[in-house]
């Protein structure tokens, strides 16, 4: 509706221009330089209508030219969208680099590198959304700044001409080309930015250690190596035989090898993808079983020789009775440490062969060694409990490890960004620079922009 | 809105009248200095081009409307929906 009467308006303002020349060519005056705005004010106004009565036919012109082009402003928000969602991970990575390096008592790299680094992404995110914006306002409202722009042409006596026929020809032509900027900018950038985040490769994780039947295994310590044996992270697991790896912290993701030592103990298992229960793209939960340990209670388990059968009754949290059905010649281990009293009681066809002491970390363990002949019936339980708790492990975050690679190589950080700011800063400025001086030919064409304001527009000076 | 278009139509419709009166007081003046008595033949053309002015003014007012209809005409005539672009 009120497209309608601006143009209406419009209209009359035209109309108003034609018969104020008119009149201003009757004028019984012999000043020629007031009387030269007659014929001028006249064309103007001609012009001004036939540019109104075309209203219409602009705004098809507008549909006609982008379906010809296939201009396609869906395709347009899901690029600004991956920009935005790639600069708001690229920023959640640094931000986890930076409280890994505070974590490691190198706030100094936090606060020299990251910091400016994440404070450009925040600004080139205010630039690119704003953007972004600006543009959909210019879609969305293309038909009423059309006729404002109409009503600007048409004000007699060329008083707002070069406004006018400027804002008509912006509302044009990135109505048609702005939606083809991603097209553009990919033509002109050497290839595609990538998130620090696939190149960081890190998971979030709960990770749950069991023994054969299930119990948890306390106070475990996994650790993660790569194929080349480099030691990538080192959890602890708690009383419950749980860690949860938080995003700031992380697990590798690929193809790594798991250690899990617990005492005396140690199991090795090849990870990959597949053998984690995937709840989203970065979080996942790992089940490790280990198929040769039975849990007593805290730090008191049975290791069982390979390939045995066993069957397990509980008598209490603490007392439980083992029946091991092994080949013959095989044999198996009772740990406990040193500070507990443990009664064990073994059946036939069983010997004790030797008798170890272990330290692990701050605890001492005492390791029985025994002979198996096919099977056997032990019974097991602890007495004078004292609390050990848990190893005093030092846990290496996988973190840690990334940001020591990358602190060894920052470009490997700014590459990233001056990626970003290529493609989300100067690849849109050149773009919009490009339908700019665009427009403003167009203008010049709808009848004249002054170079004054076009240069105000583009320099801002 | 309304109230400003009837404004803007309100300034167009006293053009017009002012525009009609200036045209015979511009018609009156040049005849007046074209008939002059005396020997200033530049003075004399002036008047004549008063005439002028205001005779091809009043053609122009005169035809006015009729050139706004022309353009709607034309813009009208000439809005044809144009053919579908070309698909693959």
């Amino acid at each position: 509706m009120i497209i309608n009467d601006v143009i209406v308006i419009a209209y009359y303002l035209s109309v108003l221009g034609y018969y104020l020349g008119v009149l201003i060519y009757m004028l019984p005056i012999p000043f020629y330089g007031l009387k030269k705005w007659a014929p001028q004010l006249m064309i103007d106004s001609i012009f001004s209508a036939i540019l109104i009565f075309s209203y219409t036919a602009i705004l098809y012109i507008i549909r006609y030219i982008s379906r010809i082009i296939g201009t396609d402003w869906n395709a347009f928000y899901l690029w600004s969208a991956k920009e935005i969602g790639a600069i708001a991970g690229t920023m959640a990575s640094l931000r986890l680099i930076g409280s890994a390096l505070a974590s490691m008592n190198l706030k100094f790299i936090s606060s020299s590198i990251i910091s400016p680094l994440i404070s450009s992404l925040t600004y080139l995110l205010i630039f690119f959304i704003t953007l972004t914006t600006l543009l959909t306002a210019l879609r969305i409202y293309a038909p009423t700044l059309i006729a404002i722009g109409l009503l600007l042409h048409s004000i007699p006596f060329r008083l707002s001409r070069s406004a006018g026929a400027m804002i008509i020809s912006t509302v044009i032509i990135f109505s048609i080309a702005a939606p083809l900027m991603p097209a553009f900018i990919e033509t002109i950038t050497p290839s595609i930015p990538q998130q620090i985040q696939y190149s960081l490769n890190l998971l979030s994780s709960k990770i749950t250690i069991k023994d054969i039947v299930g119990r948890p295994v306390p106070y475990a310590v996994i650790k993660i190596y790569n194929k080349g044996g480099e030691l990538l992270a080192r959890y602890l697991a708690g009383p419950n035989g749980e860690i949860y790896v938080s995003a700031d912290k992380g697990i590798p993701n690929g193809t790594v090898y798991w250690n899990i030592v617990y005492g005396p103990y140690n199991y090795t298992v090849l990870m990959n993808a597949s053998q984690y229960t995937w709840i989203n793209r970065t979080y996942c939960s790992a089940h490790i079983s280990l198929p040769d340990v039975v849990i007593v209670s805290e730090y008191v388990f049975i290791k069982l020789p390979t390939n045995s059968r066993v069957s397990i009754s509980y008598h209490n949290s603490s007392s439980l009775t083992v029946n091991i059905t092994g080949y013959e010649k095989s044999t198996f281990y009772i740990v406990y440490p040193s500070s507990i009293a443990v009664n064990i009681t073994v059946g036939s066809n069983t010997t004790l062969l030797a008798t170890y002491s272990y330290r692990w970390y701050n605890i001492s363990f005492i390791i029985r060694k025994y002979d198996l002949h096919g099977n056997t019936c032990l019974s097991i339980s602890t007495s004078k409990w004292i609390y050990t708790g848990p190893p005093n492990v030092a846990e290496y975050p996988f973190v840690n490890h990334i940001v020591k690679e990358k602190i060894s190589s920052p470009s490997m950080l700014i590459t990233p960004i001056t990626q970003f700011i290529y493609a989300v800063f100067i690849g849109p400025m050149v773009y919009v620079a490009v339908l700019l001086s665009s427009s403003y030919a167009l203008a010049r064409l709808l009848g004249g922009a002054e170079p004054r304001i076009a240069r105000l527009i583009v320099t801002g000076v | 809105m309304s109230n400003i278009i009837s404004f803007i139509q309100g300034i167009i419709v006293n053009v017009t009248i002012v525009a009609w009166v200036i045209f015979f007081l511009t018609w009156v003046i040049g005849w007046a200095i074209r008939g002059l008595p005396i020997p200033f033949m530049r003075i004399k053309r002036t008047g004549e081009r008063f005439i002028e002015d205001a005779v091809w003014a009043a053609f122009w007012l005169a035809m006015g409307t009729t050139v706004f209809a022309l353009i709607a005409y034309i813009a009208n005539t000439f809005y044809q929906p144009l053919p579908a672009p070309p698909t693959i």
